[in-house]
This record gives C-alpha cells, sequence and structure tokens, in this order.
C-alpha cells in the first residue's frame, strides 16, 4: 500500500530545469501560478503567499537547494498568524526536479497531513486518533485497486 | 455522519482491522470463522476486532443460521476521503497553471529566437 501521509504529484516538463526552478522557487515565479502575489521577506526566508479576497498564508522555507530542492512549511486549515510552526498545525511541501532528455520532471509532495491537530483538519471532524490519513488513502489506493480489477 | 468520524478512525489505525476490512470489502471471506484462517490470529480475535469495525459503523452483521455473515459499509468513509481529495484537486489545478505558465514562457522564449534570426 502506498501514499502515507502524503499528497505527490509528478510532472514532466518540456522546459529547461533553470526555468522551473525560478518557476517553483521564486517570489517572482510563484506568483504566476500559486498565487495572486507572493513577497519574501530580506532573509529569503519567509514567504507571503496572497490570494485576492482569501487573504494571505505565511510559510517558512526549509529546503533551497537548486536546482534540485525547494520545500516550505506552510499552516493548515485554522492555523493562526504568528504561531510557530508545528507539525500539528502546518504541512510541508517540496519540489524535486530532475533534469531529463525533454527538459525537466517535477514531483510535488505536500506532507503532515496525518499528525495534524483536530482543528487543523476541516471543520467537520471532531476526530482525535492520529494517523487516520495514512490509513484514509491506504485503503482509498486499496479500493481503487479492487475497482480497476 | 462527521460526529461519528473519531470512532471509525480509531477503528482504521489497527493493521490487523485493516486487513479485515480489506478482506471484506474483497469479497474473500464474510464471517469470523474464514476470516480467522486468512489472518495469523484466532476466531476469538477476529471477533473482538469485528466488534470494534461493527461500532464504527464500517462493516454490518447479519445473522444466518449459527454464523454472523459481515459486510463492508463504505460511508463512514466518504468525508474523509473527500478532504483529502479536495486537497489533493487544489494541487492538480495549481500545477496546470504552472505548466501553462511554463509553455506561455517557452513559447515566448521561441518566438523571441525567431524574431532574432530574421533580424540578423
Amino acid at each position: 500500500m502506498k501514499t502515507p501521509n502524503e499528497i505527490r504529484r509528478e510532472l514532466n516538463l518540456r522546459t529547461s530545469i533553470e526555468r522551473v526552478w525560478k518557476a517553483i522557487s521564486t517570489p517572482e515565479g510563484l506568483s504566476h501560478w500559486f498565487s495572486d502575489q507572493v513577497e519574501a521577506d530580506e532573509s529569503g526566508r519567509e514567504l507571503r503567499f496572497n490570494w485576492e479576497g482569501h487573504g494571505t498564508v505565511k510559510a517558512r522555507v526549509e529546503v533551497v537547494q537548486p536546482p534540485q530542492q525547494f520545500a516550505f512549511r506552510w499552516g493548515a486549515h485554522g492555523y493562526q498568524s504568528g504561531d510557530p510552526f508545528t507539525d500539528e498545525n502546518s504541512t510541508l511541501v517540496t519540489f524535486f526536479l530532475n533534469e531529463t532528455p525533454e527538459g525537466t520532471q517535477l514531483t510535488l509532495s505536500e506532507t503532515g497531513f496525518a499528525e495534524l491537530a483536530p482543528e487543523h483538519r476541516q471543520d467537520s471532524f471532531e476526530d482525535n486518533s492520529g494517523g487516520w490519513s495514512k490509513e484514509m488513502s491506504d485503503l482509498q489506493a486499496y479500493l481503487s485497486e479492487l475497482e480497476g480489477k | 455522519m462527521s460526529h461519528q468520524a473519531g470512532p471509525v478512525f480509531a477503528a482504521l489505525a489497527d493493521p490487523t482491522r485493516r486487513r479485515l476490512v480489506e478482506l471484506l470489502a474483497g469479497g474473500k471471506a464474510n464471517n469470523a470463522t474464514e476470516l480467522a484462517k486468512a489472518l495469523p490470529i484466532t476466531r476469538q480475535g477476529v471477533s473482538k476486532h469485528l466488534a470494534v469495525l461493527e461500532h464504527a459503523g464500517l462493516i454490518a452483521g447479519r445473522q444466518v443460521g449459527r454464523e454472523k455473515h459481515y459486510q463492508f459499509r463504505p460511508e463512514p468513509l466518504e468525508e474523509p476521503l473527500e478532504w483529502i481529495t479536495r486537497i489533493t484537486q487544489q494541487w492538480d489545478q495549481r500545477l496546470e497553471k504552472l505548466r501553462d505558465y511554463l509553455r506561455e514562457q517557452d513559447n515566448a522564449q521561441a518566438e523571441n529566437q525567431e524574431v532574432k534570426r530574421l533580424q540578423e
């Protein structure tokens, strides 16, 4: 069984790795597809994503390894601005880049859903047991396998 | 349904119970005796786990003669699955936008090169 606690997507792009790197790791690049405006603080360790009409989300840059890996941590549903990030209130977004003969393979991974505290999951969840997200996705994977047979 | 989420997650946190759900969902077995044969635990152990799953609403039991037959019920899983699906869809939309943006950029660059060649 697969997908422990993680959302993962792979894209094969016919774009050079340098250009993909700029698009996923710079405020300029991110503002073209991720959110409406993106700002970085002076150190470049903090990003602010703004969606018009939906407010601003802060993110802490965790890994900068050009042009292979870029990662940031951001608050989950219900995260209060100013709170320190913990496993219970945030998830980790990582982009992995790989040069291919055709261009670039981009892998997106967001992890940490299983550790989120109940108040940071969807409102309607009043669950208080840990580790459910993994089971959900395992079971989902299994059920879709069954359907495929 | 959402107020029942706690027992559902607790029930599925155990690997043996996940295996039981798989066996029942796959139609491989439908009573404690058959299920016990597929697992390294006793029939009594299976019965205890089945009781937890039944309490969570993930399986439904029906008395048939001396045996109780169980059936998988996916309904309690719908909401959590929807939640994960929604977050996944957000990523799919963002990545689609990224793909479009890069394509535009690549096209713009190709055009610029074309113009340069023509000017030379």
